[in-house]
C-alpha cells in the first residue's frame, strides 16, 4: 500500500462512519503520479476534522482545513462547510434542489402532469420528508463503525444484540 | 513513446504534460469539475477533463483536483482559494476550447508571470554554487582551497578546540 503524505491546507473529501464524538472521518481522493507510466492514480487518505457539533452525517461532501497543530493525535484538520449534503444537494449555478441530473420541480411537475396511481403512495416527497437522520440509532446504524461479531454475548451486557456486529 | 496504451496516449507524455499553460494562482486550493457522462451541454466539459485535467494536475501538484460525476443538470467548475472562497465557472454548453480559456484567464498565472519565473529559476541555477543539488558538493573539491578536514587535519591554530583552550 502506499501512503501518501497529505500536507494541503484544503481538502474536499466524503464522510465516513467513524465513532470519534466531536470529529468527522474524511475520505479524501489524492492523485497519485507514477512517474513511468505518466498517469495519476487515485488513491483514498482517511483524515478526522474537528466537528464539535457533529453537524455532518456519513456520505456529506465536505470541505476541511488543515490545523495549525493537531487537537489530538488523530484529530489534525477542522470542518470548514458542508459543500454537498447527501442526497440533499443544491445546484450552486442555479440554486435549485437538484437530483442526479433532472431538478426537484422537474420532477414534481412531471409527478402532476402523470398523476400518482390510485393504489400508490406516490414515490418520495422531498417537501414532506423529515431531515435525514431521524431514525439513527433506533433502525438505521450506518452512522456507526461495524465489525465482525466475534462473541454471542448474554443478555443484559451493553454489546448483546449490538447492531453494528455483523455475523 | 512506449506503451500505447488507453485512449490517446499522447496525454501520457512528459511533453504534453508540460507544455500545459495551466498553472493556477497560489491561492488555489481545491479544484473541482461536475459533469454527466451524457448530455450534449456536458460534452465540453467532458472533453476538458479528457484532455486537460492531468496537465492541470501535473503542473498544479499542491492543488486537490477532483472530478463529480452524475450530481447536477449543469456542468460547471467549482474552485475553493485560501480564503474559503468560492468561484463557479459556468460550463453549460460550453466548447473544450472556451472553457480552457476561460480558466486560463480567469484563475491562472499569466504568460508573462509564467514567464518571469522561468527566468528566476535559471538565475538560481549558479555554476559558481556548491553543496546539495550543484555540481561540486563542497569547496574542498576546488584546487587551491584548504583539503578536506576528515581526510587531511586542519593545524591547531584552525581548530576552535585549541584557540578556546589557549584562551582559558
Amino acid at each position: 500500500m502506499v501512503y501518501l503524505k497529505v500536507k494541503n491546507l484544503l481538502l474536499i473529501g466524503q464522510c465516513i462512519a467513524h465513532n470519534a464524538p466531536s470529529a468527522t472521518r474524511v475520505q479524501i481522493k489524492m492523485q497519485d503520479f507514477n512517474s513511468f507510466l505518466k498517469l495519476y492514480f487515485g488513491k483514498h487518505v482517511l483524515l478526522y476534522a474537528h466537528d464539535p457539533e457533529q453537524k455532518c452525517k456519513d456520505g456529506d461532501i465536505v470541505l476541511i482545513r488543515k490545523r495549525e497543530e493537531p487537537l489530538t493525535k488523530y484529530i489534525t484538520h477542522d470542518l470548514v462547510k458542508i459543500v454537498y449534503k447527501y442526497g440533499d444537494i443544491t445546484c450552486p449555478i442555479t440554486g435549485e434542489k437538484v437530483v442526479g441530473d433532472t431538478y426537484r420541480k422537474t420532477m414534481a411537475l412531471t409527478k402532476e402532469l402523470y398523476g400518482v396511481a390510485e393504489d400508490g403512495t406516490g414515490g418520495f416527497d422531498y417537501d414532506s420528508a423529515p431531515e435525514r437522520g431521524w431514525q439513527e440509532d433506533r433502525k438505521d446504524f450506518s452512522h456507526r463503525v461495524t465489525y465482525k461479531k466475534y462473541h454471542e454475548f448474554e443478555p443484559g451486557h451493553p454489546l448483546h444484540n449490538d447492531p453494528t456486529a455483523i455475523p | 513513446m512506449p506503451f500505447k496504451k488507453g485512449l490517446a496516449p499522447i496525454r501520457r507524455t512528459l511533453q504534453y504534460l508540460n507544455s500545459s499553460k495551466l498553472v493556477l494562482r497560489e491561492r488555489v486550493k481545491v479544484f473541482c469539475m461536475h459533469y454527466n457522462m451524457e448530455g450534449e451541454n456536458h460534452k465540453g466539459t467532458k472533453e476538458f477533463v479528457f484532455w486537460h485535467l492531468t496537465q492541470l494536475q501535473y503542473k498544479n501538484p499542491n492543488v486537490q483536483v477532483l472530478t463529480f460525476t452524475d450530481m447536477t443538470p449543469t456542468p460547471f467548475i467549482r474552485i475553493f482559494t485560501e480564503n474559503e472562497e468560492d468561484i463557479l465557472v459556468d460550463c453549460d454548453s460550453k466548447s473544450r476550447e472556451e472553457i480552457h480559456d476561460h480558466i486560463k484567464k480567469v484563475i491562472c498565472k499569466s504568460d508573462e508571470k509564467l514567464r518571469e519565473e522561468a527566468i528566476e529559476r535559471e538565475k538560481k541555477d549558479n555554476p559558481a554554487n556548491f553543496g546539495w543539488g550543484c555540481e561540486r558538493q563542497c569547496i574542498c573539491e576546488i584546487p587551491g582551497q584548504i583539503p578536506c578536514p576528515g581526510v587531511v587535519p586542519l593545524p591547531k591554530v584552525m581548530r576552535g578546540k585549541y584557540k578556546n583552550e589557549e584562551a582559558n
